[in-house]
């Protein structure tokens, strides 16, 4: 077998057998954290009586191993349950809320390498002067301010006092009757400020990073052999300095995507976006079992997906990462 | 144009009536005159959150409830009349109805000529069918305990022929088991389209997408919902139904912040909202001429509640032995620490003039049945510290904190998270409780653990709220019953009371009903199986461009029908 394919294999096994577990400790786990979801069942006339019944209708009145056993089956099949609250099957709420969350954080992501990337660069090519200083203090304020606190301040520059953007929700009332044009801009429109908000958080972090990166890259002895060449200044830091400091940043990527989810959360309660953050935290205050382990397995397979995204990025890049070494 | 005109004296005769009531609608009146009603336009409701579903069997949740109301009816509209303070019910999709002599039954008249929303006709076999649905336990709906006031068959089952007997096509006698207090009151319920349900098996409604998409007959049907986001709601005249909203659309978007709420009914985004804070409804009325805040007086009040009896030992010994606890099990201590509290305190340094004090679970909405002379527990630390000290509490050890027989008086008050209101009194309790010597260590729960051990009755004291019954039913509440009442949390226990609440059962006597709900009172005031602290207001604030809302405690839409827009458009 092609090592890469080889390697995919081992890595696809070991993902599931992670998912398995994690599942598996989850679900365990929400049966010994105290609250229960037919709580919202309980009537003074009828005491517990109705709750007993919806209990059975969803399974939950049987042994804990044999719920596991059951729902284990299910998944097999591709079947994740019914939610409890919605009273939908658990992949229908998800398959709802997943595109919210993913289109504002891959929005964010993307324009995050952008400018993380050439603002980073910048800092890192003016070590040490003023602009530099500059970028390097402002990345690092922004870097330790709260998420909620930026998209407060952006919901009160853009829309109290500038009333240019919507504070909340992914289009207009009456969106459904817009022309297509209209339509995109009514999204654009709407999403500005959530994408922004995430973008400027993650910016920052990933200026410093790239920054730091570039300044030891042009410390390393090959640089000052390539600058005896004679080689221009542009040219260096294009075909040399950069190629060499972004290589840590790819995995940054990985770990980005993995955490895609609890950073769109935030975003999402302040801005009103129903997205799988604000899915998944609805579900646990309302114990809804399996809508949670369906939130679970998403976010598991987001950390999995983006670890191996950059697993095979840094192999793809960096020769020293071999196929063999990633399985 | 006939049916506008008759529509607008309809609302003069309202606002009219209103006038010789109350003199404070008056401004109100001068304010509407200069506005003719007019079809169209919308209204954009903030809502906390999404609806669960569009089927009133399974709505639970206060939102879920106020909206599937708007899309279905039910045999009555009910609405409380606060100057007789008592529910009133007006025709709906029954036209009049004959109450039995002993009121073990009700007669309905059913409207011939209205429309389901997918244009199917409407008849009394919706009725029945409905009523089946409501109490099949297959179905689960969270409706089912109605069930108990039909007549049942011999294996407990409901005889459904003898208890809806479908007279002819626009006629249903519903018969009781026994007599009952307000038959009208428990057939109000929506009624829901036979020809969609008889179609789905009885156990997988729960899950079918009839849930979401509603063929009901009321002011408005549905017209989007996009799940966690919106609901649009569009006015239903197709169903000869005689409550036509003025309004084209009402649209409900979901903002789960509450901060976002407020901004946006700020900023004209939003246009009415329910449940302000008190600062917020304050600074509305001040300085945002475009809003007008109302209060509602509701049924929502907070307490204090002691455990009673000593749990360990009750839970050891199976339910069989109840002692009183050893702190809260006096009716002495728990009037000391009544007297400890300063209510008002709280009550005006949170509430200020929107709220008012709590001294029995009867709301003082319910004029006929509401105890006006109780005991109001003034502040009085020295009275506590008095009481406290007859009944053996005192400081020997000198460590500032009461004992009695080698045991402090110490504990821990346990709340849900979540309410600022609560946060706000905790404060002030701890404090008051400390300054007489009562060690007090408050502990915040995330609210479904909270409750759930609160029914457990994990606590020996909490503090939470209840929303109290409409038909006042208390038997639930505070009958001596502590093995199958679980929501009696304080496991209270008192005969006089249990007597009360059978005696209840037996009459429909207008007079001895009060005044068994006013000797119920006295002996709740008196033994204070929980401290009583507030009543809570619901604040309502909506743009000024909305016309002739008027606010009832059952639900600020309730008349939303006769809501219009200014310059509707």
């Amino acid at each position: 077998m092609h090592p890469f394919g080889e390697s995919l294999l081992k890595r696809s096994i070991a993902s599931l057998l992670m998912l398995f577990s994690l599942v598996t400790i989850v679900f365990f786990l929400l049966r010994i954290v105290p609250g229960d979801p037919m709580l919202q069942y309980y009537s003074p006339k009828l005491g517990t009586q109705l709750a007993e019944k919806v209990k059975v209708q969803f399974g939950l009145d049987q042994p804990v191993h044999i719920q596991y056993a059951k729902w284990m089956e299910n998944l097999l099949q591709g079947d994740l349950g019914f939610s409890i609250s919605f009273r939908k099957p658990v992949i229908d709420v998800i398959s709802d809320a997943l595109p919210v969350t993913l289109s504002i954080s891959l929005l964010a992501l993307f324009f995050q390498i952008i400018l993380g990337v050439s603002i980073g660069t910048i800092a890192g090519v003016k070590a040490n002067t003023q602009i530099d200083r500059i970028i390097s203090t402002s990345a690092l304020i922004i870097y330790c301010a709260p998420a909620f606190l930026i998209a407060i301040l952006l919901i009160y520059l853009g829309s109290v006092i500038a009333g240019i953007f919507p504070t909340s929700h992914l289009y207009s009332i009456g969106y459904e009757d817009f022309s297509t044009l209209d339509k995109v801009l009514d999204r654009v429109h709407h999403l500005f400020l959530p994408v922004l908000t995430l973008t400027i958080t993650s910016t920052a972090f990933s200026t410093r990073f790239v920054r730091d990166s570039l300044v030891s890259t042009l410390n390393q002895p090959f640089i000052t052999s390539l600058r005896s060449t004679g080689i221009g200044e542009k040219k260096l830091i294009l075909n040399h300095v950069l190629p060499n400091s972004l290589l840590p940043m790819v995995t940054i990527i990985g770990i980005e995507i993995s955490s895609l989810l609890s950073r769109a959360l935030i975003t999402e309660i302040i801005f009103s976006l129903p997205g799988i953050g604000r899915l998944s935290v609805n579900a646990i205050f309302s114990r809804d079992y399996p809508l949670i382990i369906g939130c679970t397995i998403i976010s598991g397979m987001m950390v999995i997906i983006g670890n191996f995204i950059a697993d095979v990025l840094q192999s793809k890049f960096d020769p020293r990462v071999s196929y063999e070494s990633i399985g | 144009m006939e049916r506008l005109f008759s529509r607008f004296s309809f609302i003069l005769l309202v606002l009219l009536g209103t006038l010789f009531f109350d003199c404070k609608e008056k401004t109100s009146l001068e304010d509407q005159s200069h506005f003719t009603p007019q079809f169209g336009g919308s209204v954009i409701v903030a809502i906390p959150n999404d609806v669960n579903n569009f089927n009133p069997l399974f709505s639970q949740d206060i939102i879920t409830g106020l909206i599937t109301d708007l899309v279905f009816g039910g045999l009555n509209f009910s609405e409380f009349d606060l100057a007789e303070g008592k529910l009133v019910y007006h025709p709906n999709l029954a036209k009049s109805w004959e109450i039995g002599n002993d009121k073990k039954n009700i007669t309905y008249h059913l409207k011939t000529d209205l429309k389901w929303s997918d244009g199917n006709g409407f008849n009394a076999e919706d009725v029945k069918y409905s009523f089946y649905l409501y109490t099949n336990p297959k179905v689960g709906s969270v409706r089912q305990d109605i069930g108990l006031y039909f007549i049942q068959q011999a294996k407990g089952e409901i005889d459904y022929d003898r208890s809806f007997e479908i007279l002819n096509d626009s006629t249903i006698k519903i018969s009781f088991s026994k007599s009952v207090d307000d038959p009208l009151f428990i057939t109000g319920l929506p009624i829901l389209p036979k020809h969609i349900f008889e179609k789905i098996e009885s156990d997988k409604i729960t899950t079918h997408n009839v849930n979401s998409n509603p063929v009901g007959i009321g002011p408005f049907k549905l017209e989007k919902w996009n799940e966690q986001q919106q609901i649009i709601l569009v006015r239903n005249d197709s169903a000869n139904y005689d409550k036509i909203p003025y309004l084209s659309k009402l649209i409900f978007k979901i903002l789960p912040d509450y901060n976002t709420r407020v901004n946006q009914l700020k900023s004209g985004e939003v246009e009415m909202m329910q449940n302000l804070r008190p600062e917020d409804a304050r600074e509305m009325k001040n300085n945002y001429p475009q809003l007008k805040v109302e209060s509602i007086s509701g049924r929502d009040y907070d307490y204090i509640g002691w455990n009673n009896i000593d749990q360990k030992l009750y839970e050891q010994s199976g339910g069989k032995v109840i002692k009183p606890h050893p702190l809260f099990g006096s009716v002495k201590v728990r009037q000391a620490l009544t007297y400890a509290l300063n209510k008002k305190e709280i009550l005006e340094g949170f509430f200020g003039e929107f709220g008012s004090l709590a001294l029995s679970p009867v709301s003082p909405i319910f004029k006929n049945k509401f105890h006006n002379n109780l005991n109001s527990y003034d502040y009085d630390p020295q009275k506590a510290v008095e009481i406290l000290s007859s009944e053996g509490w005192k400081d020997t050890d000198g460590d500032k904190i009461l004992d009695k027989n080698g045991i402090p008086f110490k504990f821990t008050l346990s709340m849900p998270s979540g309410k600022p209101h609560r946060e706000f009194a905790v404060t002030i309790i701890k404090n008051n409780l400390e300054a007489i010597g009562i060690s007090v260590n408050v502990e915040m729960i995330e609210p479904t653990v909270f409750f759930n051990n609160m029914f457990e009755k994990k606590y020996d004291a909490w503090i939470a709220g209840w929303m109290i019954p409409l038909d006042l039913d208390f038997e639930y509440f505070w009958s001596s019953d502590i093995r199958n009442n679980f929501f009696n949390t304080s496991s209270y226990q008192n005969k006089e009371i249990d007597n009360i609440f059978a005696k209840l059962h037996e009459t429909t006597d207008k007079d001895i009903t009060r005044n068994l709900f006013l000797r119920f009172q006295e002996i709740l005031n008196n033994d204070q199986p929980v401290t009583f602290l507030y009543w809570v207001e619901n604040l309502v604030g909506y743009n000024s461009r909305i016309k002739n809302v008027k606010l009832n405690p059952l639900a600020f839409t309730n008349r939303v029908w006769e809501w219009f827009e200014v310059d509707a458009k």
